[in-house]
């Protein structure tokens, strides 16, 4: 699909198919791919997080509100993230200690931490903080971009964490068949509730990559992405019944959903419609992941049976 | 309050739900002693009348969300599909043909409804997926559609359904009145009402008496369309003009309206009544929170705040009973 996606606009949209088209593409996937890993934990534990968007405002705004008070960057940056962990740590406690669907309290979550993000930009757009967070997105490393850098270190931590350790493989136990793993002594609510703050913490990353883009903050800006990620998570094929899929899998949504973006920015699509053409293709990779499912079924169990393995 | 094959079917249980809606409504009458001695001017006539109209809309948008939340399913689409029927049947009504406009609104509305309940009910879709993407799909349109400008000039015959009333009753009011009366009769009095609330409790189940879920499922998607629309009517009436933004925040007032009214997401749970405490108590925070002077911005914040407590009030009261 990827494949087909790249030949249409290296056809029709001229300019498409080059190496600083291409670059492009990774910096722009960047934010989505930092925001849709968190995602895909929060999926594969069966549950939603529909406040990343929201979160990504939270934290761009209030970095670049400290930044502009004086505070040091880096310190910024910390106090933001750490905001960002909180807000998906009380959405994991309100979900799981509280018993509320995670629909509800990252909803809830969205509408609050929106709301905050407004009263302190006080709904404005903040320009001319330090620049010196523009490295994770502008810089460049032996001419590789930093974000690419960013996004694979990353990926390969959770990838390597998500197949290979205990911890990783209890995530597919939980997201399988959650009762089973609670009675194979996984502690479900303790994980559960980590995987949240764990979306939260990397919404934040992503609003920091959001705010080197673009140099300004906004509350409002990122709005809409927790749709993004929901989007490059399903149409990388995991399912959002939760124990299958994995950051692989997201890496292919992602990079599937920015090509497309990206695509569609250069052949001059309205950016209306570019709503439109995203909502329809959510809608399809949904229903061929139906067609798909019994084959996964079979060939997916494994991580599932090696999980209730690595838990004993 | 509740159909009777659910009493009969779970009779152990009525008295707790009886509890949980005294509870409900002991909770309601807690906001409005609030709201009248704390907010200066909330208990004038004509606060009272904004606040009642207020509720009304409140009330229209959940009989929507309230159909989709008792098959267990839930219906994001319904601000944008309002903004898209419309702008579309604005367009119309300012040329002067109000009666093809309303007809063309409506008839949109529920076609964009039935492409949900089609797509949920056929290819199995979730629900969530389905209508989040035709959120997107039918506000991208309607953004196509206008680029962005309002349409102004809806004639004044038209207008009233928003800002007139019948005889002394303000339109709104009659359409809540009605959509709510419709709706309690569907709910407890015909089969279609009962088939709800047994798909809504298990759709396994319910395939299984012979109930048709697919069948369900599209015509509350088709209603809940349909609603969004006639809601949508009412609002440009009231505004005078239609807009491609209308309705940002619906799905979220609407879904708060259901879940403070004692829906859950797992369906078959809930009634009228709750329906309208929690449009009451929706209506009451928004109300004061503009007569105290909080600024707009901090209102998303409330609503959110007051959704989480709410549902975490209601959760926790359900446990202990």
């Amino acid at each position: 699909m990827l494949f087909v996606i790249i030949v249409f606009f290296a056809v029709v949209a001229p300019g498409f198919f080059s190496l600083s088209n291409a670059t492009n593409i990774i910096r722009q996937g960047s934010v989505l791919a930092l925001a849709a890993f968190g995602q895909t934990f929060v999926i594969l534990i069966g549950g939603i997080d529909l406040s990343i968007g929201a979160v990504m405002g939270l934290t761009s705004s209030m970095s670049a509100l400290l930044m502009l008070k004086g505070f040091d960057p880096l310190l910024a940056v910390l106090i933001a993230l750490l905001v960002a962990f909180v807000c998906g740590l009380i959405n994991g406690i309100v979900t799981n200690y509280i018993g509320l669907d995670s629909f509800v309290s990252t909803f809830g979550m969205w509408s609050m931490a929106l709301g905050v993000g407004l009263v302190i930009t006080e709904e404005r757009t903040l320009f001319g903080f330090s620049g010196a967070v523009r490295v994770i997105h502008d810089g460049s490393v032996l001419g590789i971009p930093v974000p690419l850098i960013l996004v694979f270190v990353i990926w390969a931590i959770l990838f390597f964490f998500l197949r290979r350790t205990a911890g990783g493989l209890s995530i597919y136990a939980i997201g399988g068949n959650e009762e089973a793993a609670r009675l194979s002594g996984i502690p479900v609510k303790v994980r559960k509730t980590l995987i949240y703050a764990f979306s939260g913490f990397m919404a934040g990353l992503a609003g920091l990559m959001f705010l080197a883009r673009s140099n300004s903050a906004s509350a409002i800006d990122p709005i809409g992405y927790e749709f993004d990620t929901i989007c490059a998570v399903v149409l990388g094929g995991t399912a959002m019944s939760g124990g299958h899929g994995g950051v692989k899998e997201t890496l292919i949504g992602v990079t599937l959903l920015a090509t497309l973006r990206n695509g569609m920015n250069v052949a001059g699509v309205n950016l209306y419609l570019q709503l439109v053409f995203v909502g329809v293709i959510l809608i399809l990779a949904f229903i061929t992941e139906k067609k798909r499912t019994p084959g996964r079924a079979v060939t997916s169990s494994q991580p599932v049976s090696a999980a209730s393995g690595g838990a004993l | 309050m509740k159909p009777k094959m659910l009493e009969r079917q779970k009779s152990g249980a009525l008295p707790a739900r009886q509890i949980s809606t005294i509870y409900r409504v002991l909770v309601m009458a807690f906001f409005v002693l609030l709201a009248v001695v704390f907010v200066p001017r909330f208990a004038s006539p004509g606060n009272l009348l904004n606040l009642v109209r207020n509720i009304s809309l409140l009330c229209l948008m959940g009989c929507g969300m309230a159909l989709s939340m008792l098959i267990g399913g839930l219906d994001l689409s319904i601000g944008s599909v309002a903004a898209l029927s419309t702008v579309l049947g604005a367009t119309i009504i300012s040329g002067g043909n109000i009666f093809l406009g309303v007809a063309a609104t409506l008839l949109m509305g529920g076609a964009m409804g039935l492409l949900n309940g089609f797509m949920i009910a056929r290819f199995k879709l979730p629900d969530f997926i389905m209508t989040f993407s035709m959120m997107y799909i039918a506000r991208g349109l309607a953004l196509t559609y206008t680029q962005g400008q309002a349409i102004y000039n809806l004639p004044d015959a038209f207008t009233w359904i928003g800002k007139g009333s019948l005889g002394p009753v303000p339109m709104p009011i009659v359409f809540a009145f009605l959509a709510l009366l419709v709706l309690l009769f569907v709910l407890r009095r015909t089969t279609f009402g009962r088939g709800i609330y047994a798909v809504g409790s298990s759709h396994k189940a319910a395939q299984y008496t012979g109930i048709s879920v697919a069948n369900k499922q599209m015509i509350v998607y088709l209603a809940s369309g349909i609603l969004a629309a006639l809601v949508g009517l009412v609002y440009i009436a009231r505004l005078n003009s239609a807009n491609a933004d209308l309705g940002q925040s619906w799905p979220l007032d609407a879904i708060a309206v259901c879940v403070i009214g004692g829906m859950s997401f797992a369906g078959g749970e809930g009634n009228i009544l709750g329906l309208l405490i929690g449009g009451t108590v929706m209506g009451i925070i928004g109300n004061c929170i503009n007569l105290l002077g909080v600024p707009s911005r901090f209102q998303d914040f409330c609503v959110g705040f007051v959704i989480i407590v709410a549902v975490a009030a209601d959760h926790y009261g359900k446990k202990r009973q």
